[in-house]
């Protein structure tokens, strides 16, 4: 007998990805219903997987943290000042907002590479930094409320946290990322 | 604020945008694909989660058996091992049937175009298939040598694996794509 079995993988495995893919369809059907624009402004196809890796980084950080802080007992699963949890929030948005500067840099040096047209560096900082940032503070509310919610179930949120925010960050990082762009006039 | 937090988030996040821009260039070069089979954008968040996720707890499921000793610090394929990988690709081709069968939902839903429930379906199989197979076995050689050199694979895996998996399923979208246009559906 071997500790590993693949269907056990498979049917764990099965349950909380499968309900990230599906969250994560309506980030994609966000974005097809802009499909001709961003076949117009490739720029903003090069920003969508690296805006949902980067929330997705954000939310895997979050998600683990807040988890150890619960384990620890240093977070209780309330809905109380934390001085711990407030500093580290400030925290996540400090690196939110650096990341977005640096992912702006990387997109337009790729626009700039590819010969893409179009591009505002502006405009592109904009949507980058309110796209990033706000979705960063979203991923620490979900996390937050995911981690003490599973935990007050006695369920690891190790285990459930992670996928839950990366999925949800990235319908919403699709949202805004349209929108800010609509608001900006780029598209 | 936490200076170590910020120095160590910093660094996962820079080096992750820097490998996973390329991911980005490779979705924007893919245009024609997208323009031509229309649907298949639904499809590309859903399945960079996917792959993200089916890595990332295979190299967390290998960081444990190796801290426990289950699994040998070797690349040999023991039992234990090949539960695994074979675990990995059938989750894999469960969820691409999914994702395929999601992407057409959703254009009903909303309607959209598509183009087409069997070509949707044979897009994200197609692309499902190649690129879990190089993700599994990139994964499993990985977690293996980082773990031989001392390393801890649970601290470095995770974000590696989600990067990596962006920029493989990129390429293996646009060849299913390719294969799929060249049929003519």
């Amino acid at each position: 007998m071997t500790v590993y079995k693949a269907k056990d993988i498979v049917k764990q495995g099965t349950v909380s990805i499968t309900a990230s893919v599906v969250i994560d369809s309506f980030a994609g059907t966000v974005l097809n219903a802009k499909l001709e624009t961003l076949l117009t402004l490739p720029v903003l196809l090069i920003l969508i997987p690296c805006l949902m890796d980067m929330t997705g980084n954000m939310g895997c950080m979050i998600g683990s943290k807040i988890a150890t802080y619960l384990h620890l007992g240093l977070v209780r699963p309330k809905i109380e000042r934390s001085p711990y949890l407030e500093k580290y929030a400030v925290t996540m948005i400090v690196v939110a907002a650096l990341s977005s500067l640096y992912l702006t840099f990387l997109a337009m040096t790729a626009s700039y590479f590819l010969g893409l047209k179009g591009v505002e560096p502006v405009k592109i900082l904009i949507i980058v930094l309110v796209t990033g940032v706000s979705t960063s503070v979203i991923a620490i509310i979900v996390g937050v409320v995911a981690g003490f919610v599973t935990y007050r179930y006695g369920w690891d949120p190790d285990n459930t946290t992670i996928p839950i925010v990366t999925a949800v960050c990235d319908v919403i990082g699709a949202l805004l990322l349209i929108s800010v762009a609509l608001a900006v006039g780029l598209i | 604020m936490f200076k170590n937090t910020i120095r160590q988030g910093l660094l996962t996040q820079f080096v992750s945008l820097t490998i996973d821009v390329l991911a980005g260039i490779g979705l924007a070069l893919m245009r024609g694909a997208l323009e031509e089979l229309p649907g298949m954008l639904i499809m590309v968040p859903a399945f960079l989660q996917m792959r993200g996720a089916i890595g990332g707890t295979l190299a967390s499921r290998l960081s444990s058996a190796l801290h426990v000793g289950i699994i040998e610090p070797r690349l040999k394929l023991s039992k234990e091992l090949l539960q695994n990988i074979i675990g990995t690709l059938i989750l894999s081709l469960v969820l691409s049937v999914l994702i395929g069968c999601l992407a057409h939902f959703m254009c009903l839903l909303f309607g959209f175009t598509s183009a087409g429930f069997l070509t949707l379906l044979l897009l994200s199989l197609i692309a499902g298939a190649l690129s879990s197979l190089v993700i599994t076995l990139v994964t499993v050689i990985m977690t293996i040598k980082v773990y031989q050199r001392g390393l801890d694979p649970d601290v470095i895996m995770g974000p590696i694996i989600t990067t990596l998996g962006d920029v493989v399923s990129i390429p293996c979208l646009f060849l299913a794509a390719l294969v799929l246009m060249a049929m003519g559906l």
